[in-house]
Order: structure tokens, then C-alpha cells, then sequence
């Protein structure tokens, strides 16, 4: 009979040990874990997910103005991230003096005008490829006329932003659309009568 | 159904079925007008004012004026500008010398139809108007009825105009060359011609109770068959003259009758059921259903409702190329 | 009193003389008035050079804001044809559709009140808004469809060459001062010395819908590729 209490006794007290220590190398275990992060040995290499890290050191807004027009809508349609050398190929090694190389995207014309890049059509159908390797010319056809006749007479960035969500002519009225082109047309036009 | 959506709108269409049923009352007043004149010098036995068709005319001729000149008001985009019409003139314009023609055209109806009915009108009016007014009014129609012969020829004459000026009205329009022909006016004229025989012997038969039976309603019927041929050998007349015109008048020749809603209308509505089946149903059916009241109501009915889809049609497949 | 042969003959002569006289020298001085006071009437018209015109619109926008055209109708119409070559060397036709104010106008003598008429002293087709009733039969008559009914006075509209507005303050048009490209040239067809005739004198130039007859005073200078 007394045995028999022992007994009991015993083997509660070793559930307790036990459950005791169970919790103890749980909690040990997980801080542990922590434990190792904390000082590092030597340097570890991880895997940076983001590829315009480089970039956006510097340029600090470029990715967040970029995902106003390249953003969700281009992941979809690509499966993939746009990312800054997509389209800025070419950095190369003097890119901290200048960038020489990169490809840019300034506005540019075929005819002179006050305060304008002029490019032969030939260069400026290829600088427009760029940007046609997504936007087909069937499908910017389909959105306005206004592309068929500007495809080799005016670089995309005359009258639209990337860098920006719905900028430029996307977002204007119908009122400083047309004044858009009234502005470019009277100001080349004048310098051509002048010629 | 876009069928229907497309047929009565589109770009080039500025009158609509407004004008269309105007069209109608005017024609069909100005044909019911034509007959009853006739009918009265030629046909009639006994006293005019007894005779069911005349009585027909009497209502239904100032009603069709009246009912269409008051739709046409209110198509106005000024409705309330509308005595501008009446008032200013050009004689350039078929509109306005139309406007003119319409003022005088009711006068002399009403002065026809005081004549004609001056002893039921007074007895109607007796007791209900002060007696004065009343012996002034039957004086004046009994003066007006001694120049009756004169009114009643200007009224035929005047009668015969408006329901060729209708179709003048749409051949002035350069805009559309299947409106812009000599052989519309002539066209409006004989349908006005069958729509005002249909009118006044429907509602002088049925409304009325002349009996089928009497020599008006013999010679209205027998009058309509050499009309409505005759309207047929205009409108074939009016569309090989667009086709063999060639360039736009051909095409919108094609466009009214080479198939789609207007052409169906056309063939099914004015052509089968508005002349042929008429003509068809009078010269096979025996004579004793003939002169059955409920047979004339559906020859008559047949008969206005082709002219209505008539001009519908001339209207909206008119309006549909424009030169 | 003896009415000899003699006495007839040169009484009829006397009376003949000195009418005919009377008559052709009071002609005359009337002519010669005229004249002096130099009422030689203008004719205004109009030339839209397709070669130029870039479809812009800004002429339809000047033209709303000038004469106050609500929107949903509108004065003038720039139309675009179908594209012309292939990718990338596509151009397109604009053409100008507005009123051609004809010599020989459909809508003035259609007109039943005559609120549509021909100011002779410059040649421009207007409407008298309060004359005009709105039968709509002047917007039927114009073979160029250039009429419509204006929402907002109901009465009949179309391009008056801005007569009220702009030319009233000797300005040029609306349309023809907001053009980026010059592709619209005014001016009175009567004088000689005037820039409409000369580029009418040294351009290949066409109108619209001639063989009806209207005389219209639109001239288009054709654009350079597909037909005209």
C-alpha cells in the first residue's frame, strides 16, 4: 500500500521533470537560433531578390515613379518584374562619368525645332523599338491614330513619361491634347517658313 | 433589334415619323376633298348634305389639316414660334408657299362645308349660339353659296395642289436623290388620290351609314382600282428613272429596295398589303360580300395604312443617301 | 386741235428725246455713284490646304470657344480618312467639313421665313436666330449636311465665318488663327491683291459637290496621295 503512493509520487514528479525539461530545450532551441545570427564569423553571401538595388541607390525614385505605368498591369502581361535595365541597356563602366553608353530616352524629332533633339527617322524608328518590343504597332494603332504618323517622326517620350503614373498626353483633357500638338507643329512649322 | 434601331436612326435622317403621318392627314384630306367634289357634281342623286360620304368629308378633311398642321407645330424645335411661319414669307421656299396655300386652302374648305351643310349647321347651332350670330352666319353662307360653283372649283384646284405639294416639299431637297425627282410629286398626288377614297368610304360606310349600295360608294370603289394601278406605274416609273439615272440616285435606289428593313417594308407593307392585296381582294371576292360593311372596313384599312407606310418609307429610305 | 402727221412725229420725238434722256443720264449718274462710293461687295471664302492639315482639331476647339457651340454638335468637322501606306509610313486625309457659304445657297431659299439668308455686302450665309422657327427644313436642304439645330437656342446652326464674333472685331476667323500649321486661308475673293487668291491662283485647288450647282466658296487644296 505504501508502495503504491510511492509510485505515483514518483512518476508525477518525473512528468514534471520531464515536461519541465521539454520546455526548457524548446525554448533553448529557438534561442539558439537567434543566438547564432547575432554574431557572424566572417562575411555571408545572400540573395539580393531585388536586381535595381544597384540602380536605386542613386536613383532614388525611379523604381516607385516606374511602377505608375510599368507596374502591376506589366507584371501581369510579362510574369516578371520590369526592371531598370530592361530598358536602360548598355550601362557599362563610365557610368559614374557621364553614362556615355546607356540608353536613354529623351525627346527627339525628325523636323528642327527651338529646343529639340533632331534624329534622322531611321534613328528614331530604331529608338522607338525599345519601346515596341512590348507595345506593338498594331496595338498602338488601335489606341490613336496619332502613332501611325508619328512612328518614325517623334520618339515616344515626346508625349509620354514613363518615370511617372498617367503622365503627359495619357492624362490630359481632350483640350491640352490638342494643344499639344498645336505647340510642336506651329513651332516647327514656323522655322521651316523662316528657312 | 437593331434592325429596327438603325433603320430610323441614322446620320443623315433630319425628318422624322412625325413629318410622315403630317404627309398622310394632308394628303388624305386633300384626296378626300377631290372626290367629294367629284361626287357631288357628278355622282350624287338628291341632296348633298344627305349623302354619307360628303358628311365623311366634312369631318375628315378639316381634321386631317388641322391634326397635321398642330403635329408639325409641335415638331417645331420653336414650337411656340409658329406664327413666325405664318406671318413671314419666301417665295423661293415650297414650305412657305405651301404655308400659304394651306391658309387659304382652309378657308375655302370651311366656306365649302358651310355651304354644303348650311341647314344642319344652323339647326345644330340653334338655341346653343345667341340668334343674332346665327341669322348673321346663315346670311353670310347664303351669300358665299350664291359664288358656290367658284369655291367649289378653287377648292378642287387648291385640293389638287396640296396634295402635290407634298411631294414638291421633298423634291426640293438637292441632299437626297432619291427625294430629288420630278416623278415625287406626281407619286404623292395619286396616293393622296387612294388614301382620301379609302378615308372617305370607310368612315362614310361605317361611321356614316351610306349604303354600300348607292352610286357614290359604287363609283368611289370603282374609281380606286384605276388609281391604285396607276400608283403602282408611277412608283415603278420612280425607281427605274433613280436606276437608270445612275451614280447616287442608283445607289439609293438599291439601298430603299434591294433588301433590309425598308425594302420589307416596302414590298411587304406598301406594295402587298397596301395595293395589291386591296386590288386583288375587290376583284375576286363575290358581290355580296362586297358591299358587307366589314369588308369595306378591311379594303379601307389595308388601303390607309399602305399609303401611311408609303410615305414612312419614301421619307426615312429617302433620307438614307445622300448625294 | 388739228393732229397733223407731221404734228405726231415730232411730238412722239419730243417726248422720246427727252425721257430717253432723262432716263439713261439719271441711270447713269446713278452707276456713276455707285461707283464713287466704291460699293464693291465682298465676297468671303475660304481655303483649307489638305496638304498641310494635321488633324489637330484645335480649329473646332477655337471655333466652340469664339461662337460658343455647346458640346455634342459643332460648327466644323475635321474628318480623317482611312490610313494611306504601310507601317511605318502611314499618313492620313483630313478634310474640312463645314458650311461652304455658296453663292447659290439650298438653305436660303428653302428657308419659309427667310431667317436663313446671304449677307451680299460679304457673301457669308447666316441665320437670323429669332426668325428662325426650327423646321428643320434648311438643315434637309444642305447637300454638305453642315446644319444642325443648336441645343441650347434651338435654332438652326452652322459656321458663319464668324461674322458676329471675330470678324466683327476685325479679326480673322477662329478657326483660321488657332491653326498650327497655316492649312487655313480667309479672305475676300473679290480683291485681287488678297492672299485667298493667291494661293487659289497658285495651288491645284477643289470643292466639294460642284455639279449641284451651289457655287460654294470652300476651296480644298488636295492632299498629295489617293484620289480626289
Amino acid at each position: 500500500m505504501g508502495s503504491f503512493k510511492l509510485t505515483i509520487a514518483i512518476m508525477l514528479k518525473l512528468l514534471f521533470a520531464f515536461c519541465l525539461s521539454g520546455y526548457s530545450l524548446h525554448a533553448i532551441a529557438d534561442e539558439s537560433v537567434i543566438a547564432d545570427k547575432s554574431s557572424p564569423a566572417r562575411h555571408e553571401v545572400t540573395l539580393i531578390r531585388d536586381r535595381d538595388y544597384k540602380c536605386t541607390q542613386c536613383h532614388k525614385d525611379s523604381k516607385e515613379t516606374l511602377s505608375g505605368s510599368h507596374g502591376e498591369n506589366a507584371h501581369e502581361s510579362l510574369g516578371r518584374e520590369v526592371n531598370c535595365t530592361n530598358c536602360h541597356n548598355n550601362i557599362g563602366p563610365d557610368h559614374r562619368d557621364g553614362a556615355p553608353l546607356v540608353t536613354k530616352f529623351s525627346s527627339a524629332q525628325s523636323q528642327p525645332g527651338t529646343d529639340k533633339t533632331l534624329l534622322s527617322q531611321e534613328e528614331i524608328l530604331q529608338n522607338n523599338g525599345q519601346c515596341m518590343d512590348c507595345h506593338t504597332n498594331r496595338y498602338l494603332r488601335s489606341k490613336s491614330w496619332t502613332h501611325d504618323v508619328h512612328a518614325q517622326n517623334l520618339t515616344c517620350s515626346n508625349c509620354h513619361t514613363v518615370h511617372a503614373s498617367k503622365a503627359k498626353v495619357l492624362s490630359a483633357d481632350h483640350k491640352s491634347q490638342i494643344k499639344m500638338c498645336v505647340d510642336c507643329h506651329s513651332d516647327f512649322n514656323q522655322l521651316k517658313e523662316e528657312r | 433589334m437593331n434592325g429596327w434601331e438603325s433603320a430610323f436612326h441614322f446620320d443623315s435622317l433630319v425628318w422624322d415619323w412625325i413629318i410622315a403621318i403630317y404627309l398622310f392627314l394632308a394628303g388624305m384630306s386633300a384626296g378626300a376633298v377631290m372626290i367629294a367634289i367629284y361626287l357631288k357634281r357628278k355622282v350624287i342623286e338628291g341632296e348633298p348634305a344627305n349623302n354619307g360620304i360628303l358628311k365623311a368629308t366634312a369631318w375628315l378633311a378639316p381634321f386631317g389639316i388641322i391634326a397635321g398642321l398642330t403635329i408639325l407645330i409641335f415638331h417645331l424645335t420653336k414650337p411656340l414660334s409658329f406664327w413666325k411661319i405664318m406671318l413671314f414669307y419666301n417665295p423661293t421656299s415650297v414650305m412657305s408657299m405651301g404655308v400659304i396655300l394651306f391658309q387659304v386652302y382652309m378657308i375655302v374648305l370651311f366656306v365649302w362645308i358651310g355651304i354644303l351643310f348650311r341647314n344642319p349647321i344652323i339647326r345644330f347651332a340653334e338655341g346653343k349660339l345667341p340668334g343674332k350670330l346665327l341669322d348673321g352666319v346663315d346670311g353670310l353662307l347664303l351669300k358665299f353659296a350664291k359664288a358656290g360653283n367658284g369655291i367649289e372649283l378653287l377648292l378642287g384646284f387648291l385640293a389638287i395642289l396640296l396634295a402635290a405639294y407634298t411631294g414638291f416639299l421633298l423634291s426640293a431637297l438637292k441632299t437626297y436623290p432619291m427625294l430629288n425627282n420630278p416623278v415625287l410629286p406626281i407619286l404623292f398626288l395619286f396616293s393622296s388620290l387612294s388614301s382620301g377614297a379609302a378615308a372617305c368610304l370607310l368612315f362614310g360606310v361605317v361611321v356614316f351609314k351610306e349604303s354600300s349600295h348607292s352610286p357614290s360608294v359604287s363609283w368611289v370603289h370603282r374609281f380606286e382600282r384605276p388609281v391604285v394601278l396607276f400608283e403602282l406605274f408611277v412608283l415603278v416609273t420612280f425607281f427605274t428613272g433613280l436606276i437608270f439615272s445612275g451614280g447616287q440616285a442608283q445607289v439609293a435606289a438599291w439601298n430603299a429596295i434591294g433588301g433590309g428593313f425598308w425594302s420589307t417594308w416596302f414590298w411587304g407593307g406598301v406594295i402587298v398589303c397596301g395595293m395589291l392585296l386591296p386590288l386583288a381582294l375587290n376583284a375576286v371576292v363575290p358581290k355580296t360580300v362586297k358591299h358587307n360593311s366589314g369588308f369595306i372596313l378591311l379594303v379601307t384599312t389595308l388601303s390607309l395604312l399602305g399609303v401611311l407606310m408609303l410615305r414612312t418609307f419614301i421619307l426615312y429610305a429617302g433620307q438614307m443617301t445622300v448625294v | 386741235m388739228k393732229c397733223s402727221r407731221r404734228r405726231f412725229l415730232t411730238n412722239t420725238s419730243a417726248l422720246i428725246f427727252t425721257t430717253g434722256v432723262a432716263g439713261t443720264s439719271l441711270v447713269s449718274t446713278r452707276n456713276a455713284t455707285a461707283s464713287e462710293d466704291n460699293v464693291i461687295n465682298k465676297r468671303y471664302g475660304m481655303v483649307h490646304d489638305e496638304t498641310a492639315c494635321i488633324g489637330c482639331t484645335a480649329c473646332t476647339e477655337a471655333c466652340r470657344e469664339v461662337n460658343n457651340v455647346p458640346e455634342g454638335v459643332s460648327r466644323l468637322e475635321i474628318l480623317r480618312s482611312e490610313p494611306q501606306g504601310e507601317y511605318p509610313n502611314v499618313d492620313y486625309r483630313f478634310t474640312r467639313k463645314s458650311c461652304q457659304h455658296c453663292e447659290n445657297p439650298p438653305c436660303v431659299y428653302v428657308c419659309p421665313t427667310g431667317a436663313a439668308y446671304k449677307d451680299e455686302k460679304t457673301g457669308i450665309v447666316d441665320v437670323n436666330k429669332s426668325r428662325c422657327v426650327g423646321c428643320g427644313y434648311c438643315l434637309a436642304a444642305c447637300p454638305y449636311q453642315v446644319r444642325f439645330f443648336n441645343p441650347v437656342d434651338k435654332s438652326a446652326d452652322k459656321c458663319n465665318f464668324c461674322r458676329d464674333t471675330n470678324l466683327a472685331n476685325g479679326k480673322q476667323p477662329a478657326c483660321v488663327e488657332s491653326c498650327p500649321t497655316n492649312a487655313l486661308v480667309f479672305g475676300d475673293l473679290n480683291d485681287p491683291a488678297s492672299e485667298i487668291n493667291q494661293v487659289l491662283e497658285s495651288k491645284v485647288v477643289y470643292r466639294d459637290k460642284v455639279h449641284l450647282g451651289t457655287k460654294p466658296k470652300l476651296y480644298k487644296v488636295p492632299h498629295q496621295k489617293g484620289e480626289i
